[in-house]
C-alpha cells in the first residue's frame, strides 16, 4: 500500500529536470485555458496533445498529458462561473451558484473558492488512487450491467430537485426529456435506429452540442435582451485581501469538501458513469444535508466548493481501472490509454513491476500539477473582473464564435453546429416556459447510460437468470436501490417543507401543456422499430412527458379557477426585433464559415454582432479603429492557439 | 445604421477582399498540400493511434503531411457515410476503412449505410488484429470443445460478449455458431474494452475479444483460440478454431487500411498505391506498431480488392435475414 507512495516520491527527481517542470507547467496552464473554453473538455484537450506526445520521451508524453488532465478539468469551471456556459459536463453543477456569484460581483472570490476546493479534492482523490490502488481495482470489476444501471439511476433521482423552487413537475419533464434525447440514433444494444428526422441526426445526438446549446444559447439570447440595461459596472481595482478570506472561507467547509472528495471518488471509480455527474450529484447531496438548502442557488460558495471538489477528486480514482486492469474508466482515461500505448506501454497488473519510474513519474505529474493548478488559478482568477466587464454584446458574439468553435471539433462535424442551434433554440424557447437545463443535461448523460445498461441487463437476464433476481439482487444492487428510495423520499419530503412559497399558477401552462402533450404525441407516433426492447425507454420518457403535461394542464385549469393567477411580474416587452436580428445573424455566420472559413467568417461576424447596437459608435474614428482590434486580438488568439500550436481542424473555406 | 457602423462593415468587407486575394495558389503536382485522412472513430482508439503510425513518415515518402481527422459516430457510419458522399476526389481526402465493419454494415444497413465495397477504392492494407475467444480466469471451460458441448445441452444460455454489433466479434461468434450448431446470447458492449471487462468480472461467460487486448489481461482470462487462418506470434500456444475442426476464417479478423472515394483520378490511385505499400513498411513504422502490440499486414492495392469482395461474400452467407429496420 505505502510503497506507492514511496515510488511516487522516490520518482519526484524526473519532474524536477528543466525540460519535464517546464512541460508541467506549460501543461497546467495550457489545461487552465483550455478547459474554460466551452466545448473544449478534459477528453479532447488531452486528445489534441497526444499527438504532441508522439516524439517525446513517454515519462515526457505522460507529464504533458497528466498535467493538461488535471487542470483543464478545474479550468472548465472558469467558464461555468464567468459566462455561465460549462467548460465540460462535469462543470455544470458549478454554474447554479457560480454565475450567480459573479454577477454580484464576487466573481473573484468564486473562482478562488472554486481552485482551492479543486486542489483539495484533487489531492485527496490522487491520495485515494496512490494508497489504495490494487483494491480499488477489485471494486471496479464489481460494477456490472445492473449495478451501473442503478448507479445512472441514483443519478436521475436527483433531476426534480434541479430546477427553480416551485418547479419540480417542469424539471420532471425536462428530465424525461433529456433521456428521450439521449434515445435518438442507433441503440448499441439493439442495433436499432430511433428517431431520426433528418439524416444529419443518423450518429444520434453528441453530448457536447447538447451541453452547449443548453447553456451557450440561451446565455446568448439572454445578453441580447439585456444589453443597453443598467448593469453593474465591476471595479477592476481589486480589493485587498480577498484571496486570505476566501482560503480560510474555504478551508472551513469541511464538511462540504468531505462530501464532495468521497462522492467524487467513489464516482469516478466506477467505470462508465465518470466524473460527468460527480459534481451534480455532489452538489445535491450537499444540498440535502444543509441547514438551509434554499440558499443554493442564490450564488454561495458552499455549492461551487461541493461541485468542484467532487468533479476534481474523480481524476484520481478514474485512472485506477485504467493503470490496473487496462480499463478506462472515463472517455478521458481512454485517450490516455491511447497516449500510452503509443509509447508502447501497456496497462495491466504488470504496469507498476515493468515501467515503475514511468508509471510514478505520471502520478507524481498528477499531484504536482494540483499545486500547479492552484498558483496558476490564482493568479489567472485575479483577472475575472476584467471578463465581467466585457460589454454584452461582444460577449454575446465572442460566446457564439467559441461555441460554434469549441461544438464543430469535438468530432470535425457542421452538422452538430447545427444541432448545438437548434437544441440550444428550442431550450431558450422552454425557458420562457419555465423549464431549466440542468434537469435536461443530467437526464441526457445519465439516459444513455441506463438504457443501455438496462437493455444488456435484460438480455443477460434472459439466458437463464429471472429477470427480478438478476436486477434485484447482489449488495451493490440492493444498496443503490436503497439510496435511490432515500434520495426520492427525501426529496418529496423537502419540496414539501419549503411549500411556503407556493406560487401560483401561471395562464401560459394552458398552452405549453397541451403544446408538449402534442408533440409527445406526434413524436411517439414517428418512433418505428421492430425489436420491442428499443421501444421501452423513449415510451417510457415520452408517456412521463405526455403525462405530465397533462396533469399541468388540470393544475392549472383548478388553479384558475380557485386562487386566481399571478401576474407575470416584469412588464418588460420582449425585444424581439432584436432577437431576431441577432439570430439572422448567426444563420449568415453559419452559412459562410463554410465558404469563406472559419477564422476570417468569426472575424467579421464578431465585428458586426458586438456592434449591433452602434451605441457608442458615434464618438470617432478611433473607437472603431479599437474594436476591430479587438475583434482581431480574440479570433487572432484563437488563430495561433489553434491552429498554429494545436493545428485542429476549423471548418474551412476560401480564405483562412 | 450610424456613419460609423457603415464604416465598420466596410472595413470588414476589406478585409475579406484582402484575405480571399492571399488565398492558395493554384495546383501543382499532386500532392501539393497536406493530405487529409479520416478517422470514423474517436481519438485514441486503436484505429486512430494505428492511423497516425502508419502515416507518420508521410512527408518522406509522400513530400506532404498526414493530417488525421477523427469523425467518430455510429460505429464509423457517421464517418464513412460523411466520406462517400462529401469527400473530395481529388486525392487530398482519405479515409480509414476497417474491414468488416464497414461491410456488415453496408449489408446489414442498406439504406442507412451509404458506402459499400463498390463507391470505396481500397489503396492499401496496413493491419490485422484477430479475434480471441475469451473465458474467465475460473471459467469450468478449459476448451472450445467444453463450451460447445455445455451450449448444446443449454441452448440459448451461454452468454457472449463483443465490441459492438456486426463488428468483428460479433462475426466471429455468429462463424462460430453456425460451424459448432450451438445457440448463444450475443451481448453487445460499447467498444472491446468494457467488453472484455465482462468477460473479466464474469457478467458473461465467454466473449470474443482482440487478440492484444485480451493478451494484455492474460492473467484474468482464459484464451481458449484465435479465429484466423493461422496462429498469432502473440499467443503461439493458442490454437486456430480451424485446427479444432471449426469452419471460422478470417473474416471476422479486424483488418484496417486506406482507401479513397470512387471517381479519384487512376494516375492518383495508382501513386497513392505504390506509396502507401512502401511507406506501410518502413522500419520506423513497423517498429513502432511492433512496441504498440498491433498487428501488422501490408496488402496491395489489388491484394485488397480480392480480401474486400471475399470478406463481403463470407458476409453476406453469415448475415443473411439481419436486414435494415
Amino acid at each position: 500500500m505505502l510503497e506507492g507512495l514511496t515510488g511516487v516520491v522516490d520518482n519526484l527527481g524526473n519532474l524536477f529536470t528543466f525540460y519535464n517542470f517546464m512541460l508541467l507547467v506549460l501543461g497546467v496552464c495550457g489545461g487552465i485555458i483550455l478547459g474554460a473554453l466551452p466545448g473544449v473538455s478534459p477528453t479532447l484537450s488531452v486528445a489534441l496533445l497526444v499527438p504532441l506526445t508522439f516524439y517525446m520521451e513517454p515519462s515526457s508524453g505522460l507529464i504533458l498529458l497528466g498535467a493538461v488532465y488535471t487542470a483543464s478539468v478545474a479550468g472548465g469551471a472558469i467558464s461555468a462561473i464567468l459566462i455561465n456556459v460549462p467548460g465540460a459536463p462535469a462543470n455544470i453543477a458549478t454554474l447554479i451558484d457560480g454565475y450567480p456569484m459573479a454577477k454580484a460581483g464576487k466573481a473573484e472570490t468564486a473562482l478562488y473558492t472554486c481552485f482551492i476546493s479543486s486542489f483539495i479534492g484533487g489531492v485527496f482523490g490522487m491520495f485515494v488512487m496512490i494508497l489504495l490502488t490494487v483494491p480499488l481495482a477489485e471494486v471496479a470489476l464489481k460494477f456490472k450491467s445492473t449495478e451501473i444501471f442503478w448507479v445512472a439511476v441514483l443519478g436521475l433521482t436527483v433531476v426534480a430537485g434541479l430546477g427553480k423552487p416551485g418547479t419540480m413537475i417542469k424539471s420532471l419533464m425536462a428530465g424525461a426529456f433529456g433521456v428521450w434525447l439521449s434515445t435518438i440514433g442507433p441503440n448499441p444494444v439493439t442495433g436499432e435506429f430511433r428517431f431520426i428526422f433528418h439524416d444529419i441526426l443518423t450518429g444520434g445526438v453528441h453530448i457536447i452540442p447538447v451541453l452547449i446549446g443548453l447553456f451557450a444559447v440561451p446565455q446568448i439570447l439572454t445578453l441580447v435582451e439585456s444589453y443597453g440595461k443598467e448593469r453593474t459596472v465591476f471595479q477592476l481595482k481589486r480589493e485587498k485581501g480577498i484571496l486570505k478570506k476566501t482560503f480560510l472561507g474555504t478551508l472551513r467547509m469541511t464538511r462540504v469538501l468531505g462530501i464532495g472528495s468521497v462522492i467524487g471518488s467513489v464516482i469516478g471509480l466506477i467505470p462508465g458513469v465518470g466524473g460527468q455527474v460527480a459534481g451534480i450529484v455532489s452538489y445535491d447531496q450537499v444540498r440535502k444535508f444543509s441547514k438551509n438548502p434554499s440558499r443554493f442557488g442564490t450564488g454561495i460558495p458552499d455549492g461551487i466548493a461541493a461541485a468542484e471538489s467532487a468533479n476534481n477528486a474523480m481524476v484520481g480514482p478514474s485512472l485506477v481501472p485504467l493503470l490496473t486492469l487496462s480499463i478506462p474508466g472515463s472517455p478521458t482515461a481512454a485517450v490516455l490509454l491511447g497516449g500510452l500505448l503509443i509509447h508502447g506501454i501497456f496497462p495491466g497488473p504488470d504496469l507498476f513491476r515493468l515501467y515503475p519510474d514511468v508509471v510514478h513519474t505520471f502520478i507524481g505529474s498528477l499531484l504536482l500539477a494540483q499545486f500547479l493548478m492552484l498558483v496558476f488559478g490564482i493568479l489567472l482568477s485575479r483577472y475575472s473582473n476584467w471578463v465581467m466587464r466585457v460589454p454584452d454584446l461582444y460577449m454575446a458574439a465572442s460566446i457564439v464564435v467559441l461555441a460554434t468553435f469549441g461544438t464543430y471539433c469535438v468530432n470535425n462535424n457542421f452538422n452538430d453546429v447545427i444541432v448545438m442551434f437548434a437544441i440550444g433554440t428550442l431550450m431558450y424557447v422552454g425557458s420562457k416556459a419555465g423549464f431549466s437545463a440542468l434537469p435536461v443535461v443530467m437526464g441526457y448523460i445519465l439516459g444513455s447510460i441506463a438504457e443501455n445498461n438496462f437493455l444488456k441487463g435484460m438480455l443477460l437476464a434472459s439466458a437463464g437468470k429471472n429477470m427480478f433476481s438478476y436486477f434485484f439482487t447482489g449488495w451493490i444492487n440492493v444498496t443503490v436501490i436503497l439510496l435511490c428510495i432515500a434520495s426520492l423520499v427525501y426529496g418529496i419530503y423537502s419540496s414539501r417543507k419549503g411549500k411556503e412559497d407556493k406560487k401560483g399558477v401561471e395562464r401560459r401552462d394552458l398552452i405549453v401543456a397541451p403544446l408538449v402533450f402534442f408533440l409527445s404525441l406526434w413524436i411517439y407516433k414517428t418512433l418505428d422499430v421492430s425489436d420491442p426492447m428499443s421501444a421501452i425507454f423513449p415510451t417510457a420518457m415520452l408517456v412521463i412527458l405526455g403525462g405530465l403535461a397533462l396533469l399541468i394542464f388540470i393544475l392549472t385549469v383548478i388553479g384558475l379557477r380557485t386562487e386566481g393567477m399571478v401576474k407575470r411580474m416584469e412588464g418588460v416587452k420582449f425585444p424581439f426585433s432584436r432577437i431576431s436580428v441577432s439570430a439572422l445573424l448567426t444563420i449568415a455566420y453559419l452559412y459562410f464559415l463554410n465558404i469563406i472559413g472559419f477564422y476570417a467568417t468569426s472575424f467579421v461576424f464578431h465585428i458586426v454582432f458586438s456592434n449591433l447596437s452602434g451605441a457608442d459608435l458615434r464618438n470617432g474614428k478611433s473607437r472603431v479603429f479599437v474594436k476591430v482590434l479587438i475583434s482581431a486580438v480574440f479570433v487572432g488568439v484563437l488563430y495561433v492557439l489553434f491552429k498554429v500550436i494545436l493545428k485542429v481542424q476549423a471548418p474551412t473555406g476560401l480564405v483562412l | 445604421m450610424g456613419k460609423a457602423s457603415k464604416l465598420l462593415v466596410l472595413l470588414a468587407v476589406f478585409a475579406i477582399g484582402l484575405l480571399t486575394v492571399s488565398g492558395p495558389a493554384m495546383a501543382g503536382e499532386y500532392p501539393d498540400r497536406p493530405i487529409k485522412l479520416t478517422v470514423s472513430y474517436s481519438p485514441g482508439g486503436a484505429t486512430d493511434f494505428q492511423a497516425r503510425i502508419v502515416t507518420m513518415r508521410a512527408q518522406t515518402y509522400l513530400g506532404q503531411p498526414i493530417v488525421i481527422i477523427n469523425k467518430p459516430g455510429a460505429g464509423g457510419m457517421v464517418g464513412w457515410n460523411w466520406f462517400v458522399t462529401s469527400a473530395s476526389k481529388d486525392g487530398y481526402d482519405l479515409v480509414a476503412y476497417n474491414v468488416p465493419h464497414f461491410i456488415a454494415q453496408s449489408i446489414v444497413f442498406p439504406k442507412k449505410a451509404k458506402y459499400n465495397i463498390n463507391n470505396m477504392e481500397p489503396i492499401a492494407n496496413w493491419g490485422t488484429d484477430p479475434a480471441v475467444l475469451v473465458v474467465p480466469k475460473d471459467s469450468p471451460f478449459n476448451s472450445v470443445q467444453d463450451l460447445v458441448d455445455y451450449a448444446k445441452k443449454n441452448p440459448g444460455k451461454v452468454t457472449f460478449s463483443g465490441a459492438g454489433l456486426y463488428v468483428g466479434h460479433h462475426i466471429a461468434l455468429l462463424q462460430f455458431q453456425k460451424s459448432a450448431n450451438i445457440k448463444t446470447r450475443y451481448i453487445p458492449y460499447k467498444g472491446g474494452v468494457p467488453a472484455l471487462l465482462a468477460v473479466m468480472s464474469g457478467e458473461v461467460m465467454a466473449g470474443f475479444n482482440n487478440t492484444s487486448d485480451a493478451f494484455r489481461s492474460k492473467d484474468r482470462l482464459k484464451i481458449l483460440a484465435v479465429a484466423d487462418l493461422e496462429r498469432n506470434s502473440f499467443i503461439p500456444d493458442v490454437p486456430t478454431f480451424k485446427e479444432l475442426g471449426f469452419a471460422v476464417d478470417d473474416a471476422s479478423n479486424n483488418r484496417r487500411g486506406i482507401a479513397v472515394p470512387k471517381g479519384t483520378p487512376p494516375e492518383i490511385i495508382k501513386k497513392l498505391a505504390d506509396t502507401f505499400v512502401k511507406m506501410f513498411n518502413d522500419k520506423k513504422v513497423k517498429g513502432k506498431m511492433k512496441l504498440t502490440g498491433s498487428g501488422m499486414k501490408v496488402l496491395s492495392r489489388e491484394e485488397t480488392q480480392e480480401m474486400w469482395k471475399q470478406t463481403e461474400a463470407t458476409l453476406q452467407d453469415v448475415l443473411k435475414g439481419l436486414g435494415d429496420r
